[in-house]
């Protein structure tokens, strides 16, 4: 059982100002959010709202400072975390944008990134047989495991890839962040599939970030967040998702 | 031999010997030496076979200077594989010409690992035949001076030419590298692909490629791109990607160069994984050359070379 616990979270973005220097620009101005094992958050909220912000900054992104508040996982403080020991504690951030990493196979970054979260390597042919499975169940050609990460890959295939990382490194709660957007309906099915085959298994957490509705129909959450100017302003169940795919965010950016 | 004359005189002065400047004076002598005409060794190339052709160096030994001119001519319909290891403290001069009949299959690969105060120098000549693939593997990783330069023509249509390296210059090491690819047939491709890593005060890299499209050549394909990883302050990249085209009847044309420090989206994405960032940079460090490294058969030499590229960057961080 695990949880994250956000308090009163405020962070800020480095940006270049007309006269070359870097200003912080605050884009989180208070966030208070739990997120549990075994259950599935839902932020919604419209662009530049700050959420991917949320994500990045709980990740801990070099761009991002945090000025005030907390987030704990587990009662450990993951803000004084390097990147690595974030994930070492149990944090996942599925990339709306993955990187393209040319001449790192998706085998050789897997195998890396399980030997450095177990603190051991992992047995070849168990980890071989785990790979080659899940990869079936995300509908991914066998021929990615040998392929530059990323590199070359379409939309959905990066995003299936970030799936593939999710159920090879088991974490104990995953940020999405907008994993459904740019996919198709059959992509999106097997993504969701692979997300709710991973809660399975590990009792995982998941903070869904998304603009629409439809990725709920395939993940049901427990909760929703409406998230607007940097903070979240408003919860519900699904229900309120669905609600908001009608009205949209006027009510709250307008707020 | 004038080569090995100059050669001679300039071990003997020892005023210019290690420079980029006398690397350049002796390619300019390996210029007008020919080994199309006055070769000292011609190897002929007849029959396809799985174990590859070695034509090793002999400059083992310090001062000793060697002269390697050879010819290799390759028979229609041939696969072959050609291995150059530079290694060792002499200075060598390396000059060989390719002559690739046509429907063969040509896969040369030539390492640089040379003792730190020596100097290699070479000029690869190649002329590639109908329906030919010519795939040129330079790895460059240690040596006072070195220079590689790759010539390549087609005597033929629908051939092409993979030229891909990779190098790694420190302490003060000058690592010189060019590329030239006459378009002069129709329908050919071409790939020119080379990745750098560099650091070190002093340290020079200079990449030079061109490809020239002529009018003759309809159908052209190339693309012609340089990537440098600059790991310390005070290393010098010059890189320079050159594009000649004299027809507008191509399929493509592209070339690209980038030099810069740790892609901090990449260190993100690797860390964001548990990687530590030390293991992060490690690993970019190496895709530099495992990009490279792809499609090369010779296991021991993919093994030599990554252990090498893991040892040298794992010193520099202790």
């Amino acid at each position: 059982m695990s949880k994250l616990v956000i308090r009163g979270l405020h962070a800020s973005v480095l940006v270049k100002a007309d006269n070359g220097d870097e200003v912080a620009k605050e884009i989180l101005k208070g966030v208070d959010l739990e997120v549990e094992s075994g259950k599935v958050y839902a932020i919604m909220g419209p662009n530049g709202s700050g959420k991917s912000t949320l994500a990045y900054t709980l990740a801990g992104h070099p761009k991002y400072v945090v000025t005030s508040g907390t987030a704990e996982l587990d009662g450990k403080d993951l803000l004084q975390m390097t990147v690595d020991e974030r994930a070492k504690s149990g944090l996942f951030l599925a990339m709306q944008y993955p990187i393209e990493v040319p001449g790192v196979s998706v085998t050789n970054f897997l195998r890396t990134a399980k030997t450095a979260l177990d603190g051991k390597a992992p047995q070849v042919r168990e980890f071989i047989k785990d790979l080659n499975s899940n990869m079936q169940s995300l509908k991914m050609d066998k021929k990615f495991a040998n392929r530059s990460l990323n590199e070359g890959f379409s939309g959905g295939e990066k995003k299936r890839n970030e799936i593939l990382q999710l159920k090879m490194l088991q974490p104990k709660i995953a940020i999405l962040d907008e994993t459904d957007s740019g996919l198709d309906v059959d992509a999106l099915k097997i993504v969701s599939k692979g997300v709710n085959d991973a809660r399975k298994t590990t009792d995982l957490g998941v903070l869904l970030i998304t603009h629409y509705y439809r990725i709920l129909d395939y993940i049901t959450p427990d909760e929703v967040f409406v998230f607007a100017d940097g903070k979240v302003v408003d919860k519900g169940d699904a229900g309120l998702a669905k609600r908001l795919e009608e009205t949209g965010y006027d009510k709250y950016v307008d707020a | 031999m004038i080569l090995e004359k100059a050669l001679q005189s300039d071990a003997e002065t020892g005023t210019t010997r290690y420079t980029p400047e006398s690397a350049h004076a002796l390619l300019e002598i390996i210029s007008t030496y020919s080994p199309t005409s006055t070769p000292k060794t011609s190897v002929q190339v007849t029959e396809t076979s799985n174990v590859p052709i070695r034509l090793q160096n002999t400059a083992q030994y310090a001062p000793q200077i060697v002269l390697n001119s050879q010819k290799v001519t390759v028979s229609d319909d041939v696969h072959c594989d050609i291995i150059l290891q530079h290694t060792g403290a002499g200075d060598e001069a390396e000059c060989i010409d390719f002559q690739i009949g046509k429907n063969a299959t040509v896969n040369v690969i030539s390492t640089q690992m040379k003792d730190e105060n020596a100097m290699f120098v070479g000029k690869h000549t190649a002329t590639i035949g109908e329906n030919s693939e010519f795939n040129h593997t330079v790895i460059s990783l240690s040596g006072k001076v070195l220079r590689l330069d790759l010539e390549a023509k087609f005597a033929g249509k629908n051939a092409s030419i993979v030229a891909k390296g990779a190098y790694f210059a420190k302490a003060k090491e000058h690592l010189e590298h060019h590329i030239n690819v006459l378009h002069n047939m129709p329908n050919c491709k071409s790939d020119v692909k080379y990745n750098g890593v560099a650091e070190d005060k002093g340290t020079h890299i200079v990449w030079i490629a061109n490809a020239l499209i002529e009018p003759t050549a309809f159908g052209t394909n190339t693309f012609v791109r340089n990537k440098n990883l600059v790991l310390t302050k005070g290393a010098i990249v010059d890189s320079v990607p050159n594009l000649e085209i004299l027809t507008g009847d191509i399929q493509g044309a592209g070339h690209a160069s980038s030099t810069g420090r740790f892609d901090d989206e990449q260190l993100f994405y690797l860390e964001s994984r548990g990687i530590s960032e030390t293991d992060a940079k490690k690993m970019i460090v190496e895709s530099f050359f495992e990009e490279i490294l792809t499609g090369v058969a010779d296991k021991g030499i993919v093994s030599s070379v990554r252990e090498y590229v893991v040892k040298t960057f794992e010193e520099r961080t202790k």
